[in-house]
């Protein structure tokens, strides 16, 4: 249920509307989103844009930072920024791929529990509340037990740990959605469901999602880096920030500070990016439609608010 | 003038906006003088809330730029410090709010928060606060009051929770008491409880009362002066009786035409409403801000603002007009022209003879139940019954009334007639067709047929689509060719009175009454034979209500469309419905021709709605008196035995405990659900009703929590 | 409050009942033979014969669950065959460490959380609201693993004050506590920040306020009371972070306890001691939020009325 924390971190309510501050929050989401997407794109360009190979060594191991190399060598002399640039790949691959899934998997699942309510709803909320049951990175644990090592097990482990998380905001939103006057005029003029889901719910629903994805991705790379961090993701000598961090740590009692220098800036920077487009975002969706309630969220989160349909429809009779 | 308790001076209140400063409040001035009863009376925007907030000296908290004067008891209060404004909020001057059950903190006790006022404001020990309180609570009639005292806000009705605040300001012995739109959230049984209060407890007790409010009539019996408010500005203040029987501003005079009086058997009024819209108060106007509404507008009104003044008959309005003399009644000579050609165009367009003789709509015995869950398990809870036995019938192009207070079952009833809710029992027929056992397919026909137009415009929409892509979606349901669905689009929004600009907005831009006519269009868009009207007037202002009103009636006419249309507000109800059925408890208690039902009503419980509807005439009003019905609008879960009307009911017998009475046939097409409705007698006093029923009421009580 | 206790510790019966199943299920998941993935590689053939008969792998898996429920029930979570200790012995020789590391960090995170929320909260869009969330929003992004890194480096190996390596005494303790809970603290201040700015919009403040009662007793009376329960909330769904966390900072510090437990065992394919640690941290999940939420239901009354009132 840990991962639950992701879009709780957006959960910031402002009272503040004055122009001034929304176009503070217009600068800092674009440059969060800029630096996130040149950090995504030195992952992706990494053999045009790093100087060495990041797998040979090019300097005597441990070498403070030089000219020819800024974040200096590690325990086997390889080049730091080199590794630092490649290992982007995978935390974003793992992270980026993770949250689609747990996108794609979580708002259908409640999007049809929120809609149909009843039975099957409450079914497919019970088994995302025992999913929730489990901190992510101990779901990551079990996923890990079973199928071994490497970033496909991550990429399952991260998702089945997301999936609840966007399984309940679809679903809680659904049931509000679904209880929205424009939806009973809508059943009223007899337009199919299936319309109605996509048209008039999903599409309300949309901003919420986007606002929780990017958060959930800041997440992702931290369950990532963890997962790497106590060796369950890829193997050495593959670079990669979590694990180039842990094999770091074995030197830095030793004073070798730099080793773990660049793969912690890196994955502070790609975090605290998205989380910031995680808050802008909500701040700014929230702002412009009513549809995006902070307040919602956190209660949508934090279970505070489990009623169901039938319920309300007979608090309202 | 020293004799006035609150005197506001020259206020000026603007609030921060996107790129400038809204003025919400534009220069006001007035005095109260200690121990009357001053309303401040106007449409939304008009200021009034605002001026409210000023006085307790809140609007700056909100932001807000503040100037000009509030003195209270000659002491400065606008701009004060905070230990001066401790000294007089609370102490001088209490508040009673709008929003009664968010006023209260969820989690203390009633108890702890009245405490806490009590030992602060009053230095009172904790016991003597406990006693004070519960001595205040007993003096506001609430029931069992230690008990409440214990309670959390959420274990009270809104009622009840209106008289706790009552009770919390009695008890800080305040000279001047603020009631801002106090009544507004509650049924009309329960407002005039908390009327009744306010007359005997706050205005007859001597306190200075100061009452905001948006309904004129609400405010007839008890004030003796009314300020009527308008874009920020007092339009005209005057004693209540003089402003009722002259009204020196046009405005003044278009609104009291617009307030739908209680038809008991004569002809329907004509609601006229007022053309236009209240100012945006983002852009500064010129001259008189009600000029572009007004019909007796001149030159100089476009071009000066009138001030606050004196006329030759000592009275307060600001009005360049009625300088030249006493207002022609312009406006109340429209609603007779308008009212002339009414009655020709409806002589002329006789109904046509329905080609089906089936009723529009017939339900029977239908019934709707709602399954409480179980969070504890997938299973089944208990059910909770809105719906119980209702049999209805609506012709063609005919109007039946739905009325009934909140909980009642109103909403559910018009839902499931078009099977939007689930009846778990009994039938629909739609032109003869079941529409609740109808399959797939057949329902996706049908019922377009049948429409909604809902309480809420803003929410009836979905915010992400335009008015134009709305409409085109209803269009779509019938109509297959493209280009004529555009077409429509434009022609719909032209039998609502609407520009054809609007298409293009959404309807988040537009205004109340706007929202309501497109919502009015969309319903049309279908060609349905019936119209579900779900309170599609209770949340609009009283002006525009007029105006939706009228526009119905029309479209009824033009294109013989039967209504269900469904409301708390019997006023509305019996200047709308050819036929009625009062609801209470999901059970139809009594119906028939609006001239019978409430020319001569046989249920005790439609005699309570009637009495409890505050006179529009303030001498009436004030002859009259209000004899509300004690009691609460009754929780559904919790159903008495016998007739379900019997605990409040002034006439209870054994039987009316224990025996529940069926609706009967009393005469023609009138019928009743009362054992003695052919001998109720007259309608006792006051006192006897609402001391007995208070406490046998249903409502929801700390003892289930 | 009882009947509300009672329906709240139902209700999460079916969690643990979950929990269980799926700790039951990752068995049957790993490809091969269940008794053999149980006892190693390395295991005689009688021996993963005698296991086959002992948990009845022929019958069906449903059987095959009560069995395993009831073994469960017994307290029997299996032996590790690493060490031959039961996982049981396991848990609670370890529990402890982990336990103080959490409670530790816990501690941090309200110690530094709270006043900076306070602040923030009861003064939005001021500098010490600016400052204090300016830093709370990096402390988030920080990975606590990598602050745990710097932590030595800095106050271990420059600074040379306090201990790094190890389980040791109480000093041992405060590195890891601080840099698990520096995280949650950052976390804790943002929330209490947004509870309190919630609050502060509620009607009832504005009607407290205009009936003159002044702010920092509308403060301390009224909205903390009212903004506590989302915080405690979102704190207790937080633990599961923490006890996870705590894996990570043990083995950074070389400290004994769940998560070094649990991270050797999956490495070295121990399955008994993985499922048997996943099963009891989700029920130590379970329950502490389940201890949250009655903590709630005594500070909310709506809360309990929502749960009584379901079966009424």
């Amino acid at each position: 249920m840990s991962v639950i924390a992701a879009p709780e971190m957006t959960a910031e309510v402002e009272t503040d509307r004055r122009p001034g501050r929304v176009q503070t929050r217009v600068l800092t989401l674009g440059i969060a989103s800029a630096v996130l997407l040149i950090l995504i794109l030195l992952a992706i360009f990494a053999p045009l844009v790093a100087h060495y190979n990041p797998d040979t060594p090019v300097t005597t191991a441990l070498t403070p930072p030089t000219a020819q190399h800024w974040f200096g060598s590690d325990e086997l002399g390889r080049d730091v920024l080199s590794r630092v640039i490649w290992g982007g790949r995978i935390p974003f691959l793992v992270s980026a791929v993770s949250v689609l899934i747990a996108t794609a998997v979580g708002v259908t699942l409640g999007l049809i529990g929120g809609y149909t309510a009843g039975l099957v709803g409450g079914f497919i909320m019970r088994c995302m509340d025992v999913l929730l049951a489990f901190p992510a990175l101990i779901l990551g644990f079990a996923v890990i037990a079973i199928i071994g090592i490497g970033p496909t097990s991550m990429i399952i482990a991260i998702s089945v740990a997301f999936v609840p998380v966007f399984a309940r905001i679809a679903y809680t939103s659904t049931l509000s959605i679904k209880r929205e006057d424009f939806v009973t005029i809508a059943r009223g003029l007899g337009l199919p469901a299936s319309r109605i889901l996509i048209r008039h719910v999903l599409r309300n629903l949309a901003s919420e999602i986007a606002v929780v994805a990017s958060s959930s991705f800041g997440w992702a790379l931290l369950l990532e880096a963890a997962l790497e961090f106590l060796g369950m993701g890829t193997r050495p000598p593959t670079p990669d920030w979590g694990a180039d961090l842990s094999a770091a740590s074995d030197y830095v009692a030793s004073g070798s500070w730099w080793v773990m220098f660049g793969p912690g800036v890196a994955i502070t920077l790609a975090i605290l990016c998205s989380n910031l487009i995680g808050d802008d975002l909500a701040h700014l969706l929230g702002a412009r439609s009513s549809r995006v309630s902070l307040g919602r969220l956190l209660r949508a989160l934090t279970g505070a608010n489990r009623r169901s349909a039938s319920q309300e429809a007979a608090a309202d009779a | 003038m020293p004799d006035m308790i609150v005197d506001v001076r020259s206020l000026v209140v603007d609030f921060p906006i996107q790129g400038g400063w809204l003025r919400a409040v534009d220069g006001i001035s007035f005095g109260v003088r200690a121990g009357e009863t001053l309303a401040i009376v106007g449409e939304s925007g008009s200021g009034k809330s605002v001026t409210m907030s000023a006085i307790m000296s809140r609007a700056r908290a909100d932001g807000a730029r503040v100037q000009g004067s509030v003195l209270v008891e000659g002491q400065e209060i606008l701009h004060a410090s905070e230990s001066i404004l401790q000294q007089v909020r609370g102490r001088k001057v209490a508040l009673i709010p709008q929003d009664p059950a968010g006023s209260l903190n969820p989690v203390r006790t009633v108890g702890a928060q009245m405490r806490e006022m009590l030992t602060f404001h009053r230095k009172l020990s904790a016991r003597e606060a406990d006693l004070a309180a519960l001595k205040s609570l007993e003096e506001v009639a609430i029931p069992d009051p230690a008990r409440q005292l214990r309670a959390y806000p959420f274990e009270l009705s809104g009622g009840m929770l209106q008289r706790v605040l009552i009770a919390t300001a009695l008890a800080l012995q305040p000279q001047v008491v603020i009631a801002d739109e106090a009544t507004t959230a509650l049924d009309v049984s329960v407002q005039a409880q908390i009327l009744n209060l306010m007359q005997t407890r706050i205005k007859e007790a001597g306190m200075t009362l100061i009452i905001i409010s948006h309904d004129l009539s609400v405010v007839s019996g008890l004030a003796d002066r009314i300020a009527v408010m308008y874009a920020g500005q007092i339009a005209e203040l005057s004693a209540v009786d003089e402003l009722f029987g002259s009204p020196q501003h046009p405005y003044t005079e278009a609104l009291l035409g617009c307030i739908p009086r209680l038809r008991g058997s004569g002809p329907r009024q004509v609601l006229v409403g007022i053309p236009g819209h209240p100012p945006d108060p983002r852009g500064r106007h010129q001259g008189c801000a009600f000029a572009p509404r007004c019909a007796y507008a001149r030159d100089v009104c476009r071009e000066r603002r009138p001030a606050l003044t004196e006329n030759a008959g000592h009275r307060l309005r600001a009005c360049w007009v009625s300088d030249e003399g006493p207002l022609s009644g312009f406006h109340s000579s429209r609603q007779a022209v308008a009212a002339e050609a009414e009655a020709v165009e409806a002589a002329e367009q006789q109904r046509p003879a329905p080609a089906d003789e089936r009723p529009v709509l017939r339900a029977e015995d239908l019934r709707v139940a709602y399954r409480k869950p179980s969070l504890l398990s997938w299973g089944r809870g208990a059910e909770l019954t809105a719906v119980e036995e209702v049999s209805i019938e609506v012709g063609h192009g005919e109007t039946l009334g739905i009325v009934g207070e909140s909980g009642c079952g109103k909403s559910s009833l018009g839902r499931a007639v078009l099977r939007l809710t689930r009846a778990s029992a009994g039938s629909v027929r739609f032109l003869g067709e079941d529409v609740l056992r109808m399959p797939g397919p057949r329902l996706r026909v049908v019922r377009p047929r049948m429409q909604l137009v809902l309480q809420s415009s803003r929410q009836a929409f979905d915010p992400r689509m335009s008015v134009y892509q709305s409409m085109l979606e209803a269009i779509g349901v019938v109509e297959r060719d493209r280009s004529a669905r555009d077409r429509q689009v434009y022609q719909l929004l032209d039998v609502v009175e609407l520009p054809s600009r609007v298409a293009e907005a959404f309807p988040q831009e537009l205004s109340g009454g706007q929202q309501q006519r497109v919502n009015i269009a969309r319903a049309l868009a279908t060609r349905p034979s019936l119209i579900v009207a779900d309170e599609p007037t209770a949340a609009l202002d009283v002006s525009v209500r007029a105006q939706i009103l009228q526009l119905l009636r029309r479209i009824q006419r033009e294109e013989g469309i039967a209504y269900l249309f469904i409301s708390h507000d019997l006023t509305v109800i019996s200047q709308m419905a050819e036929r009625v059925a009062v609801i209470y408890l999901g059970r139809v208690i009594e119906t028939g021709e609006t001239t019978q039902v409430l020319g001569g009503p046989r249920h005790p419980y439609t005699r309570a709605l009637m009495q409890a509807i505050p006179a529009s005439d303030p001498i009436v009003a004030r002859e009259r008196g209000l004899h509300p019905i004690g009691g609460e609008p009754p929780n559904p879960a919790d159903r008495p035995g016998g007739c379900y009307f019997h605990p409040r009911c002034p006439f209870a017998t054994d039987r009316c405990r224990v025996e529940r009475p069926e609706l009967r046939v009393l005469e023609d097409g009138h019928l009743a659900a009362c054992h003695y409705a052919e001998t109720l007698g007259e309608w006792p006093g006051v006192e006897a009703a609402a001391g007995e029923a208070g406490s046998a009421a249903g409502g929801r009580g700390p003892g289930q929590a | 409050m009882l009947q509300y206790s009672i329906r709240r510790i139902v209700a999460a019966l079916p969690l643990l009942l979950g929990a269980s199943f799926i700790s039951f299920v990752i068995l049957h998941l790993i490809p091969g033979d269940p008794a053999r993935v149980l006892l190693g590689t390395q295991a005689p053939l009688a021996e993963v014969d005698a296991l086959r008969r002992q948990l009845g792998l022929d019958r069906p898996l449903l059987v095959q669950y009560v069995v395993y429920v009831g073994n469960l029930l017994h307290g029997n979570l299996g032996t590790s065959y690493l060490n031959q200790q039961t996982v049981v012995s396991e848990i609670t020789q370890q529990g402890l460490y982990t336990l103080q590391l959490t409670v530790g960090a816990l501690f941090v995170a309200l110690l530094v959380g709270v006043p900076i929320g306070l602040i923030a909260g009861t003064r939005p869009g001021s500098w010490m609201d600016r400052v204090g969330m300016s830093i709370a929003v990096l402390g988030v992004a920080v990975p606590y693993f990598w602050l745990a890194l710097l932590c030595i480096i800095f106050f271990g190996v420059d600074l040379r004050i306090l201990p790094v390596l190890g389980t040791g005494g109480p000093s041992h303790l405060v590195l890891p506590c601080v840099s698990l809970g520096i995280g949650y603290s950052a976390f804790t201040a943002r929330l209490l920040r947004a509870s309190l700015i919630d609050a502060y919009r509620q009607p009832f403040v504005h009607f407290s306020r205009a009936m003159g009662l002044p702010g920092s007793r509308i403060l301390f009376r009224s909205i903390l009371k009212y903004a506590s329960g989302p915080v405690v909330t979102a704190l207790g769904l937080q633990l599961g972070n923490l006890l996870s966390g705590a894996a990570a900072t043990e083995i950074i510090f070389g400290r004994a306890g769940l998560g070094s437990l649990t991270v050797h065992a999956i490495l070295a394919k121990d399955i008994p001691t993985v499922q048997g640690m996943i099963l009891f941290i989700a029920a130590v999940y379970i329950v502490i939020n389940l201890l949250v939420d009655i903590f709630k239901g005594v500070i909310d009354p709506r809360v309990r009325l929502e749960w009584t009132e379901a079966r009424a």
